[in-house]
């Protein structure tokens, strides 16, 4: 917002409250209402608001408050921003960002747990991002208005509790098109995103006590996947994971393990594994531990994927 | 000879665009019928509505159509060819829309008031004092879309007329079926601003609400919703068989306030001659027979 005056921030909450997460606190203060819109409760309106501002040369941040809410925005989502470009001959730009908060484990109610990102993989050419953490979030951010397409970037709300970050580990610059190796390894790699980046990481940590050494990857961009990178890391284990938090039906995963499947087939030495929730709506808070994929599911899926 | 006063002068600019836009509306069903474009929604008797809004808009305000304003795509300079481009399928969008002022047709009907509405939203904030004139239909306005544009439209005060071409029709459903409200221009109300209901068919009354409103906006005063009463004389679509669901006896009532003869009648009745009027007519013939050729050309390029 400092570097670009047409930057400007539209959602609810957003301004004087500073967002129900605060992730815009104090924002408002300092660059004023005009820049800092508290809207009407409109998804659907405020989404084919900023459409109209971009059009206008705006590059309009639009704050969707939770993953269950953007459903009544699909319509300006998938209908306008992601056909805009092509429809109007890839001649005019659309710097439009919408922020949603996405992913569970944080026992909230309905329709504050959800996984819809999906639905806008699947509606080219929307890119989708998905920030995993704090330390990368905000240069993520920082890549994809830079970039200028239309975005949806996706905030995995049960980061938002974190209460350490250490300030030396915040990343300054990253690029959100390609993959992050976040951590070494050669038994088994894992393909997570969002919420789902820490859980391989603890998971990982738990199969080290295990023997068992596994490679994990941030895919950071959903859509498009970066592909080359994804090939890479599945041959360098053969032994390939993707975890979502997503149903498992027609997910982020699924479509991870189709690409390893068709692309790197030879380099596999055992079936590759998606780690999802089942095939049914997320349920209340008090059955979301046997729901959403768990520490424990991840390494009992890959002690049977290495040990056959 | 006969005197020419300024009335006339706006009546004759008014009949050469109506004339284009029904003339363009014949063409379009012709080329439709013999396969050089693949549909088409008719602006038949819509085009005092059309024509009248379009010639309102100061040299930088914007019109945002839904899919059936060709009047009105003519007017702000969109050439025959790249609406047939449109129609034939071709491109999405073959004019350039920043420099016609005249924003892509949107196929999803009603969500185009919130892209307006945004526009003029920003170019106020950014100094300038552009309007975004934003054209939906009865059928449309049942759409919850519009009413957040609209309410949007009225708690930003946006510089942003809605107008709504009251057309008699969404497909097969009369207005009466598509809301119970008594009429449409009552809603602005509902959202703080300010409702007109004009005759459509009057070329010189669309004119003159739209100019208010658009000087109103302007001036910082807000959002305005006219509602245009009007007739879809023609079928949805080339695709559509209007037989099969109205009564084309009642339509006849509607076909005796054609706005393109009546107002043709009235210049004549007012001392214009025939000779200016067949003069009109004749230059516009001529030009779409001339732009007929282009595109003909243009898709059969062997011939």
């Amino acid at each position: 917002m400092l570097a670009d005056e047409s930057v400007l921030l539209l959602g609810e909450d957003i301004g004087r409250l500073g967002g129900v997460f605060r992730v815009t606190r104090g924002l408002r203060d300092r660059f004023g209402a005009g820049r800092v819109v508290d809207t009407p409760l409109s998804e659907a309106g405020i989404v084919g608001w900023a459409i109209g501002e971009a059009l206008a040369g705006m590059r309009p941040i639009v704050e969707i408050q939770f993953d269950g809410f953007v459903l009544p925005a699909l319509n300006q989502i998938i209908g306008h921003l992601a056909k805009m470009p092509s429809r109007l001959g890839y001649q005019t730009e659309l710097p439009v960002v919408v922020r949603l908060p996405f992913g569970g484990r944080i026992r909230a109610a309905e329709f504050h747990s959800e996984s819809p990102e999906t639905l806008f993989a699947h509606s080219p050419e929307l890119t989708v991002v998905a920030a995993s953490r704090p330390e990368t979030a905000g240069a993520l951010l920082k890549s994809v208005v830079a970039a200028g397409q239309p975005t949806i970037f996706l905030e995995p709300k049960r980061e938002y509790y974190r209460t350490r970050v250490e300030h030396s580990a915040i990343k300054a610059a990253v690029n959100h098109r390609i993959c992050e190796l976040v951590r070494e390894g050669t038994d088994a790699t894992l393909f997570a995103y969002g919420p789902t980046v820490s859980l391989a990481l603890e998971a990982a940590a738990q199969l080290e006590g295990q023997g068992i050494s596994c490679l994990v990857v941030d895919l950071v961009s959903i859509a498009p996947l970066d592909i080359e990178s994804i090939g890479n890391f599945a041959r360098r284990t053969g032994r390939v994971t993707a975890l979502t938090e997503g149903v498992e039906r027609c997910s982020i995963a699924s479509e991870v393990v189709s690409l390893v499947s068709r692309m790197a087939f030879e380099s596999l030495v055992a079936p590759p594994v998606v780690i999802a929730s089942p095939n049914r709506p997320p349920p209340p808070p008090n059955f979301e531990d046997e729901y959403f994929p768990s520490v424990a599911r991840v390494c009992e899926a890959i002690v049977r994927q290495c040990h056959g | 000879m006969s005197d020419i006063n300024s009335q006339n002068s706006l009546e004759l600019q008014a009949y050469e665009a109506m004339y284009r836009a029904r003339c363009f509306d014949d063409t379009t069903i012709a080329l439709q019928r013999q396969g050089a474009v693949a549909g088409y929604a008719s602006a038949r008797g819509q085009e005092a509505a059309q024509c009248a809004v379009a010639g309102s808009l100061g040299p930088t305000d914007i019109i945002f159509p839904s899919y059936r304003q060709p009047g009105a795509a003519l007017v702000m300079g969109v050439r025959p060819v790249e609406l047939w481009r449109f129609h034939g399928r071709q491109a999405y969008c073959p004019w350039n829309w920043k420099q016609r002022r005249f924003f892509a047709y949107c196929i999803p009907v009603g969500s185009q008031l919130s892209h307006a509405v945004g526009w003029a939203v920003a170019r106020r904030r950014l100094g300038a004092e552009d309007v975004s004139v934003v054209f939906f239909g009865d059928g449309s306005s049942s759409q919850g879309e519009v009413h957040e544009a609209m309410n949007l439209a009225g708690v930003l005060n946006a510089p942003t007329v809605f107008v709504c071409e009251n057309n008699g029709w969404a497909i097969s459903m009369p207005t009466c079926h598509q809301t119970a409200a008594s009429t449409l221009h009552v809603r602005a109300f509902g959202y703080g601003f300010g409702g007109a209901r004009v005759d459509g068919n009057d070329p010189m009354a669309v004119r003159h609400s739209t100019e208010t409103a658009i000087r109103k906006a302007r001036a910082g005063f807000g959002p305005t919703l006219i509602e245009l009463v009007t007739h879809r004389l023609g079928g949805h679509t080339t695709s559509d068989n209007p037989a099969l669901y109205r009564d084309e006896i009642a339509v006849e009532q509607w076909t005796a306030r054609d706005p393109v003869p009546v107002l043709r009648r009235r210049l004549l009745a007012a001392g214009c001659t025939s000779e200016a009027v067949g003069e009109i007519e004749g230059r516009v013939d001529a030009q779409l027979r001339a732009d007929t050729e282009i595109f003909l050309k243009e898709i059969h390029p062997g011939d």
